[in-house]
């Protein structure tokens, strides 16, 4: 016993004397960091200029602190109205976004694979897009019938694709991508027909870009706890993401119930998608992209990847939407047109940076 | 059932080897008790019936090949065993277990299968390779326990990989690649190991101390060793038994000597070959009659 304790011990000792300078804490905590700083730069930033210590202030107050008032209370109606919420939508969805990507391009081991690439994003502009064609107005926990109808699209696109696909009690991943495609195509072949149909195409356009300018704070506060549920259940889920990395059949003499753990995830990631699509409309490239960026910088083990990527995912759409609301102001261009404008290039350099130890 | 249980063989060693084995040697065991069992294993895929009632017995220390043409059930039996693959008819156990009752973790833990060639899509480093083989013993959010750690170092070790723990996996040759999938399925500390052609895509030198490895492991650790192999030669030199299957059919089971005959050869691969004896290993070879 004290022979392998020594042994353990000795093991663990060299093991931290080798180990090259990839120090989750330091990379997390760099991460967060750059979180605050981008928030606070995107809160400062707007038609009215409000002082970071003006922000401070504020954001004091709601802790038990009564520091010396500096801020008028336009200054207050326009944070906590309209600029936090918006950021707070930036940071939750682009960390869903990415969390979903990265997870989704290891179950599928495709690096083409977001969080769309089952139905989800087809789904939910045809549910967004019936549900603007049509002429009511209704609403539920703060969610407008468009959003509602979205998450909607979304999650029955997932499950439709689910039952596709599935043989015998088997969840091939090359049956789930082609039948995600298949159902993609449909459903898109009948958004563009309301689209044709229907007198409110530019609404529609729109909302096809993304635009994180349109939560109440309620809808933010109801659809925290599931986002929640969706990151963290994937961040528990960071080993048998590396384990499928190594393909079906070995991940099952790894000990895995494959077909399980693959609907778990689709069902997580799904639902993460389908709120972030509710909550911001279809954002691309964020999914698909900042999974690539943060492997490229932090590698692929999804225990360190996994949160990278969520606060990756986050800082980068909170600096998109600034931008997009700073680049032509007082105009506001569609965050979607950002994220592709701001994200291809960076993405391009890393990959030609690293090319040799990047390979599919 | 008992009276046909086999003996374990001992297979020529090298001189290196000789002087480097430990004084009680692999006939050490004191009781053969069979780790992996077929029972009469008949398995398909859909109507197509690949294997017909195959009965084969794995025991402790053991080197066993399964050698046989192209298609004729080396990879599906292979499947079957690891329990990837339902038996159509009969059963596998496992240790004395219906292999259909064994928790999924649990067979994990006594069973490792090295594949014909690991591909790993991501860039990941050898040493978080071989992490994955400690799958089986992670616990839900589970970081890696100090025993985790011992058990990859040491399959580190073991397959001479500690040098290159750090290197990106997708950099290196085919030869360490099957290192890596060897020492990741040591990560899982098992007692019997099935191998899928693991030779297929090395050059000659590389099949060699792949094989030497993996003989050294069984006797060393005591693991069962299955290994789908289609060279006879190489089958003969480094394997204590060998079983032939021909169209889904064990139809030999055996030391080299009682396996490779030129009627044999003919019959289970369909070519014609002169048997003869190695010069200085003593075990048959084959050499190929064009």
């Amino acid at each position: 016993m004290s022979v392998v304790a020594r042994a353990a011990e000795a093991v663990v000792v060299a093991r931290h004397a080798r180990r090259p300078a990839r120090r989750p804490s330091l990379i997390l905590g760099g991460l967060c960091l750059g979180l605050v700083i981008v928030s606070l730069i995107s809160l400062n930033l707007g038609p009215e200029y409000i002082s970071p210590t003006a922000i401070l202030g504020m954001a004091l107050q709601w802790l038990p602190l009564h520091p010396a008032r500096n801020w008028s209370d336009v200054d207050l109606t326009i944070i906590s109205l309209v600029r936090f919420p918006r950021l707070l939508t930036g940071i939750l969805v682009g960390a869903a976004l990415a969390v979903t990507g990265t997870a989704f391009q290891a179950m599928f081991r495709n690096p083409l694979a977001d969080p769309g690439i089952i139905g989800t994003s087809a789904g939910a502009s045809m549910g967004a897009i019936l549900a603007l064609a049509l002429p009511v107005q209704i609403a539920w926990l703060g969610f407008s019938l468009v959003s509602l109808a979205a998450f909607g699209g979304a999650l029955g696109a997932m499950f439709l694709v689910y039952f596709l696909a599935r043989v015998g009690n088997r969840l091939p991943s090359t049956t789930l991508l082609l039948a995600g495609f298949a159902v993609s195509a449909a459903m898109n072949a009948v958004a563009a027909l309301i689209e044709a149909l229907s007198d409110q195409l530019r609404q529609m356009y729109i909302w096809l870009l993304g635009n994180l300018d349109q939560n109440s704070t309620q809808q933010l506060i109801t659809s925290l706890p599931f986002l929640a549920i969706g990151i963290l259940g994937l961040f528990a889920l960071a080993g048998d993401l590396n384990v499928l990395l190594l393909g079906d059949e070995q991940a099952h003499y790894l000990g895995m119930h494959v077909a399980r753990r693959r609907l778990l995830i689709l069902v997580l990631g799904s639902l993460l998608a389908g709120i972030a699509v509710a909550l911001a409309g279809l954002i691309a490239f964020v999914g698909l992209l900042v999974p690539h960026i943060a492997r490229l910088l932090f590698g692929a083990n999804h225990r360190l990847l996994l949160p990278a990527s969520a606060l990756l995912g986050a800082i980068f759409l909170v600096v998109a939407d600034t931008l997009a609301r700073m680049m032509l102001a007082p105009q506001e261009l569609p965050v979607g047109l950002v994220t592709a404008l701001v994200g291809a290039p960076w993405f391009l350099v890393l990959l030609r940076r690293k090319k040799g130890e990047y390979g599919f | 059932m008992v009276s046909d249980e086999p003996r374990p063989i001992p297979r020529p060693r090298s001189e290196l080897e000789s002087r480097y084995a430990k004084p009680y040697g692999s006939v050490s065991c004191p009781e053969v008790r069979p780790l992996l069992e077929a029972r009469g294993l008949t398995c398909g895929f859909g109507d197509r019936v690949v294997l017909h009632g195959v009965d084969l017995t794995l025991v402790s220390g053991q080197m066993m090949a399964l050698i046989g043409r192209n298609g004729s059930g080396k990879s599906t039996l292979l499947r079957c065993l690891a329990g990837a693959l339902a038996p159509l008819a009969g059963e596998v156990v496992l240790e004395g277990a219906p292999l259909s009752r064994v928790e999924r973790r649990t067979r994990a833990r006594i069973l490792a299968v090295v594949p014909q060639e690991l591909r790993v899509p991501f860039p990941f480093s050898v040493r978080e390779v071989v992490e994955l083989g400690r799958a089986p013993y992670a616990g839900f959010l589970a970081l890696p326990s100090s025993e985790d750690r011992l058990a990859v170092e040491s399959a580190l070790h073991a397959t001479s990989l500690i040098e290159i723990a750090e290197r990106p996996f997708q950099q290196l040759s085919g030869g360490e690649h099957q290192r890596v999938s060897l020492a990741m399925a040591l990560a899982q500390q098992p007692r019997i190991l099935l191998l899928d052609e693991p030779t297929t895509h090395l050059d000659i030198a590389h099949q060699m101390g792949f094989l030497h490895l993996v003989g050294r492991l069984c006797a060393d650790q005591g693991l069962a060793v299955l290994a789908a192999i289609h060279d006879i030669n190489l089958a003969a030199l480094y394997f204590d038994r060998l079983a032939v299957l021909a169209d889904g059919a064990l139809v030999a089971n055996g030391a080299p000597w009682d396996v490779i005959t030129e009627q044999l050869v003919a019959r289970a691969f369909g070519a014609r070959v002169i048997v003869s004896q190695h010069p200085t290993q003593g075990v048959p070879q084959v050499s190929l009659l064009p």
